[in-house]
């Protein structure tokens, strides 16, 4: 029992992943049905109307709808916390806010990913049996994304660790209104770097800024083209652990 | 101990509920939370168990800050709050899925409270009506075996029956190991079980005794008008069968405590009533 009284203990983020999978099943077992379903249709749909299976229209919309799925659910993953009634349970559970916090990242993170993966290659894989039943050729087998894949997964954890803020963070309409604050903050990001490169940058003989690395004096040029990338880089990296700590401390602070 | 500490909590700003209140439980007694509707009796409970942050001061459980919602804390301690609400889920899975967060959960006890409520493990939760779910929880608080049971309002939602089982059940869980806080506005529901009576008014603890000191300073009886203008009574409510009143124990009879009566003494002569002690 000694264990069970750190703050951090495996035995309990375990107990807290449980608690979550099977008081959610019939929802997470609707959406996941209802994504393998969508997503057996359409390779179907594709079969039946080009008489071929083209493995980009399946891989394509299963992604989108990976992506897309993983929002909800994370967006939803304190759903308990923000209903008055059901909120008290997850505030006194004896879990501190740190096993709280890596257990809803581990399921709509880790978990989700798993899930995900496995609906789609089974989606993909009945596909395959329809379009091989049919005797129709499957397109485009070797299906290649356009960015690296460690960027593709770096950009999901950020995008999940967002979503954990949203939902630590709004009590209702998480989904939405993380998407209004990412696009709000973004616009804002837009309208900032405009400004400065107006200000940084000289201009051009026509009046208006450019960007043409001839402009700028040999330092600021050798900067942005050797420092940059990696400083760029290592916020990307550390957007994600940012954000989780951040949904921790929402949970800490947490009040009913 | 649960010590509150110069505890300090408003919900807007200028209008503070709590006013540096400082008050200390013990364990192994029952505590009556009594209070008018809008005292604050809910709050002090959810400032005590963590789910609301103090402004000022701190509640300390065993020493421990609540507001850090440690495990350690939290595994001895459990609210029953009035209004909640349970998953689509049997009341079995349920227990499994909660119970394992108690170090010193009874599975055995939590079965026996069931039956005694004349419920079922294979019940579906969001299928029970509000008392039965209340009972499920009763059951879960009084089973996980914290040091701290915490109850607000939980006779609201039970009819005559259930009642008397509560009370049956709350007396066979006292222990010495055990500390219950009940809040109540129905204060013959628990007239029996409590040790130690606290009054919440206008942000202050008005009175915190305990029953013996009560009994030992205190006389409860029913007189008749004439009777009662000759007394030197510390308060009195007429009704149509005579006057009840309350006026001090100076011969040392033993009297039943009318809490009723005693409540609304406090209220209207909270001066009066503690200068007898």
């Amino acid at each position: 029992m000694k264990e069970k009284t750190n703050t951090f203990s495996i035995q309990r983020v375990g107990l807290l992943i449980k608690r979550q999978l099977v008081t959610n099943q019939s929802i997470l077992a609707i959406a996941f049905g209802a994504g393998a379903g969508i997503l057996l249709m359409i390779g179907i749909i594709n079969c039946v109307a080009d008489r071929a299976l083209d493995l980009e229209v399946m891989l394509g919309t299963g992604l989108f709808f990976f992506a897309l799925g993983s929002q909800i659910i994370t967006s939803n993953v304190f759903s308990e916390l923000n209903n008055p009634e059901k909120g008290f349970a997850y505030l006194i559970l004896p879990a501190s806010s740190l096993e709280k916090t890596v257990a809803a990242w581990i399921s709509t993170t880790i978990l989700y990913a798993l899930a995900g993966s496995l609906i789609i290659f089974l989606a993909v894989f009945l596909g395959k049996a329809f379009a091989a039943m049919w005797n129709y050729p499957v397109l485009n087998t070797s299906f290649h994304l356009d960015t690296p894949v460690d960027v593709i997964i770096i950009l999901y954890l950020i995008s999940n660790a967002l979503f954990l803020v949203g939902a630590s963070h709004f009590k209702k309409y998480n989904f939405l209104k993380t998407h209004f604050t990412l696009a709000l903050v973004l616009f804002s990001l837009i309208l900032i770097g405009a400004f400065m490169a107006w200000v940084i940058l000289p201009t051009s003989p026509s009046g208006s800024v450019e960007i043409r690395s001839e402009y700028l004096n040999y330092d600021f040029r050798l900067f942005v083209e050797k420092e940059m990338e990696y400083i760029l880089k290592g916020i990307l990296y550390l957007l994600a652990p940012f954000f989780l700590v951040v949904t921790y401390f929402k949970i800490k602070e947490r009040e009913v | 101990m649960i010590q509150l500490d110069e505890l300090t909590f408003h919900y807007k700003k200028k209008k503070p509920l709590f006013d540096a209140i400082n008050l200390k439980l013990e364990i192994g007694k029952v505590y009556g939370l009594l209070g008018k509707n809008g005292a604050g009796k809910t709050t002090l409970l959810k400032n005590m168990v963590g789910l609301l942050f103090p402004q000022g001061g701190a509640c300390l459980i065993d020493g421990k800050p609540i507001k850090e919602r440690t495990p350690e804390v939290l595994q001895e301690i459990f609210i029953i709050p009035e209004q909640f609400s349970f998953p689509s889920l049997k009341i079995k899975k349920y227990v499994q899925l909660n119970a394992p967060f108690y170090p010193k959960f009874d599975w055995e006890a939590f079965m026996g409270y069931l039956r005694e409520f004349e419920l079922d493990a294979d019940q579906k939760l969001n299928a029970l009506s509000h008392g039965q779910q209340k009972k499920v929880i009763l059951a879960f608080g009084l089973a996980t075996n914290t040091n701290w049971l915490i109850m607000d309002e939980p006779s609201n939602g039970l009819d005559i029956s259930s009642k008397s089982q509560f009370r049956k059940i709350i007396a066979s869980a006292l222990t010495e190991e055990r500390g219950f806080i009940i809040s109540t506005h129905q204060v013959k529901d628990i007239e029996n079980l409590i040790d130690n009576i606290v009054v919440l008014e206008n942000g202050k603890i008005i009175f915190n005794r305990t029953m013996q000191e009560i009994s030992s300073s205190l006389s409860f009886s029913r007189l008749r008008k004439q009777e009662a203008l000759e007394l030197a009574l510390l308060y009195k409510e007429e009704n149509l069968g005579g006057v009840e009143a309350i006026h001090r124990n100076e011969l040392g009879e033993d009297s039943r405590i009318d809490l009723e009566l005693l409540f609304k003494g406090i209220i209207e002569e909270t001066e009066k009533i503690n200068q007898a002690f």
